[in-house]
């Protein structure tokens, strides 16, 4: 009897162990900048696991790896349109041994949400992808250039009812930006993702719909729907056949894109080291082959040349989002 | 004749794949993992499906997409277990199968409830098949023809199932429903993205996750209500039930297996309507529309059927606009095309003409899977139920845990393990008024639905409330909802006029 109880105690604890095991393993021993990196590597990827997103992090971590020499995992913490997940970013220990691949939607969350994020609290690594966002029409709409979708929709203010995947992300800034650019006056109609917004695209729900390439591609192959441009300020090596905004005579470039960055207070020789291998991972032709096949664009900008971006970039959404109205927070 | 000559040589042009012993081995590896994500709650199909995705880069694309829906469907599956043996269901699609499971498994019958809840799926998951394969193109057409007007009217004829799946007064279910509404109002507003109560804080910002809800309100409230027990109570005795029982309980029901299938595959097949609102449905109408439907709820075997054949039958359903448009009705499906992206596939009309054997790859690995599932939950039955004779010592701490962890892992947030608890003793309370889980999480998945899509369409048709009527599908929708009302107003005056009283 005695036994029975010992050996089921024994089994119970073995079976706590086993669960609490995820729990204790992401702790992480004390480390040195020189010796950075000498253990496992957190990403922090603030959407939940499945997402564009969090695909794009499972590939190109695979990379990542090989050039830090150490595993690199991916951490899910979704919620509040990436604010969550950024939010434990910040406060994470400042050592480089956790990171995060934040898009221009947290930017744009230092002005639209209530309590505003603290971007300033998170120091720039590195850029890694652009994404510029399509203006697309149904193939079997009338519009057959820019001009003449611009033409019907300032003949007709509020005609156009325009898909994008929510109020203040970065699909609905940079086309409503896009528009008011243009001097067309357009319904926005939010759909929960770009997955969403293209179908209502396709199925003749809207007019237009500001989604990215990735979003339309589907559509595209079976016949659904037609791109007029895109706003990025060059043309994308994904698709050279499509003319951008400012080709097309439209004085307006905006694209998403995706950065990393680490705590504040992380010692800069770690930046460093960690900044080099994404630079020789951003070089690799398996790489960029990897990331085109999921229809994602490398744009690398070194921490220098990022944070000078982001000192021209943020001003310029600030001034959209306060254009726009969609300024929430304080 | 040519066309379905064409079609057998699109269906066999994958079947050299299957004649490695790799992809067996494969298959039988994805089927334990899916087992593992879909019988602990707060990890889920899609959160497998992602995690497995970097594993399959090193496979053939068949062989890694027959991996990847081995997972799928058998994560499905597993749902029902948890559901069944403990009160909390494993994945959100698996609630309405504990309403019946748990009371069966509670007189000693879990060993019985798993066999029909493994053949209920396997046959659901079969005639999902059958219909990905053959109908495709109907059900696309009527997928597409879902705008925000019709999700609007699918959220109202959930809702009209509430009365069908609250145990007891339909007052309180009806309550239930309510609270369920209220607590998916909170956190950004779905159109202009206003904070609506997140009282300041970031962390009700993004709303409250709904499967920490189901966590805390299923799992922990019930160890609340088994803590009242005395502790030291002898577990329930289970009796043993043979594989022929568990075929004999399901394909004695053949009205209801067939209905409950169609239902899935047809809801499944609907972008973001997905398996758990499928399960929802086909329990309510089973119970409409079966002889004895007092049974339902207190171990009803046409219930568990039901649930179980029409959560599997939707992924076939939902494979269906997956792989003929492209596009992604649930996050399991979103991550399957992500998963052929990697692999350089791009689904869509063109897969079918381009990469057949793919094609064939996925119809015939889907298949394998739901062999698994029978061979896993027929032989399993037996050990699964010896769970139950675990003393309650032992058992509920275990369930604890469980439900700690889950509600951790699912975000890897403390604040969803505090929300969690919040709704355990919520739970434990509303229980001891009678008002029974189910209507609240129904609630809380259909609010948004409703809210969204309502407030969408209106900017859409600029105020108008037209296109409810204008739009054939829609008045379709209507009108099932108008006959689903007054049948059941009729049934119930019947009842009231045969009982004289209450």
């Amino acid at each position: 009897m005695k036994m029975r109880i010992v050996a089921r105690t024994a089994l119970v604890a073995v079976l706590f162990l086993a669960l609490a095991l995820p729990l204790w393993a992401s702790g992480a021993a004390e480390q040195t900048p020189e010796t950075y990196p000498s253990g496992t590597v957190t990403s922090i990827i603030p959407w939940p696991a499945g997402g564009r997103t969090d695909l794009a992090a499972r590939v190109w971590a695979s990379f990542l790896e090989q050039e830090l020499g150490v595993p690199v995992v991916i951490s899910n913490m979704a919620g509040a349109g990436g604010v969550t997940g950024s939010n434990t970013l910040i406060r994470a220990r400042p050592d480089g041994y956790t990171f995060g691949v934040l898009s221009i939607s947290l930017n744009l969350s230092m002005w639209t949400k209530t309590p505003p994020f603290e971007f300033e609290r998170l120091e720039p690594v590195a850029m890694l992808f652009s994404a510029p966002m399509t203006v697309s029409v149904a193939a079997d709409s009338p519009w057959q250039t820019l001009d003449e979708l611009i033409a019907y929709g300032r003949a007709n203010p509020g005609a156009l009812r325009h898909a994008n995947s929510g109020s203040g992300t970065s699909q609905h800034v940079i086309s409503a930006a896009f528009f008011q650019t243009a001097g067309v006056e357009v319904t926005h109609v939010p759909y929960g993702g770009d997955g969403p917004a293209a179908t209502a695209l396709a199925t003749g729900e809207v007019e237009v719909a500001g989604a990215p390439m990735i979003a339309m591609q589907p559509f595209l192959d079976g016949g659904d729907v037609r791109i007029l441009a895109i706003t990025g300020e060059q043309r994308s090596p994904l698709y050279p056949d499509i003319p951008t905004v400012r080709e097309l005579g439209y004085d307006f470039a905006l694209e998403s894109f995706d950065g990393i960055y680490v705590p504040e207070n992380t010692p800069r020789a770690v930046i460093d080291r960690l900044d080099a291998a994404i630079a020789r991972m951003a070089q690799r032709p398996d790489f960029i082959e990897a990331m085109h096949r999921i229809s994602y664009e490398i744009a690398y900008l070194s921490t220098d040349d990022f944070r000078e971006y982001l000192a021209v970039v943020n001003p310029q959404l600030e001034q959209v989002v306060n254009g726009l109205g969609l300024r929430l927070a304080p | 004749m040519q066309y379905i000559q064409e079609t057998f040589a699109l269906w066999s042009s994958g079947i050299h794949i299957f004649t490695s012993f790799d992809t067996h081995l494969l298959i039988f590896v994805g089927s334990v993992i899916g087992l593992l994500f879909g019988t602990l709650p707060g990890l889920s199909s899609s959160m497998a499906l992602a995690i497995f995705i970097p594993f399959t880069f090193g496979f053939t694309p068949h062989q890694g997409i027959a991996f990847l829906i081995t997972i799928y469907t058998t994560s499905v599956f597993a749902g029902a277990l948890a559901a069944i043996l403990v009160n909390i269901p494993g994945t959100p699609s698996s609630i309405s199968t504990g309403f019946d499971g748990y009371p069966m498994a509670q007189r000693g019958e879990a060993g019985r409830a798993v066999g029909i809840a493994t053949v209920a799926s396997a046959l659901g998951g079969l005639v999902g098949l059958i219909f990905l394969m053959v109908f495709s193109p109907m059900i696309v057409l009527l997928a597409r023809r879902f705008g925000s007007w019709e999700y609007v009217l699918l959220a109202v004829m959930g809702v009209t199932m509430i009365s069908y799946i609250s145990k007891g007064s339909i007052i309180k279910g009806l309550l239930g429903g309510t609270l369920g509404l209220f607590i998916a109002t909170i956190g950004e507003d779905p159109i202009i993205s206003y904070p609506r109560f997140s009282f300041g804080t970031y962390q009700l910002l993004g709303g409250i996750d709904f499967v920490v809800i189901l966590i805390g309100l299923f799992g922990l409230a019930e160890v609340f209500l088994q803590l009242e027990k005395h502790i030291r109570a002898e577990p329930v005795v289970q009796t043993v039930s043979g594989f022929g029982r568990s075929f004999r309980d399901v394909l004695s029901r053949p009205v209801c297996l067939i209905r409950s299938s169609l239902i899935g595959t047809v809801i499944g097949a609907i972008p973001a309507a997905g398996p758990s609102i499928a399960s929802v449905v086909s329990y309510g109408v089973a119970k409409r529309s079966s002889r004895n439907p007092e049974e339902f709820g207190n171990g009803s075997i046409d219930g568990i059927l039901a649930a179980e054949s029409s959560n599997n039958a939707s992924v076939g359903g939902a494979l269906i606009p997956m792989m003929t448009l492209g596009i992604p009705g649930d996050p399991m499906t979103a991550v399957l095309i992500g998963a052929l992206l990697v692999h350089g596939l791009s689904p869509g009309p063109r897969l079918f003409t381009d990469n057949p054997a793919y094609v064939s790859a996925v119809y015939l690995s889907y298949a394998i899977a739901l062999v698994w599932v029978l061979i896993n939950g027929l032989l399993g039955a037996r050990w699964y139920a010896k769970l139950l004779s675990i003393p309650r010592h032992v058992l509920l701490p275990m369930i604890m845990v469980l439900c700690m962890v889950g509600s951790y892992s699912l975000n890897s947030n403390l604040f969803d393990v505090l929300i969690m608890v919040i709704f355990g003793v919520i739970g434990y309370l509303l229980q001891k008024a009678a008002i029974s889980p189910a209507p609240i999480i129904l609630g809380v998945v259909l609010g948004p639905m409703f809210e969204t899509n309502l407030r969408r369409s209106m900017i859409l048709s600029r105020g108008s409330f037209m296109p409810f009527v204008t739009r054939p599908m829609s008045l379709a929708i209507l009108a099932v909802i108008a006959y689903i009302i007054v049948s059941s107003v009729r049934q119930a005056r019947r009842a009231g006029k045969n009982s004289s009283g209450v």
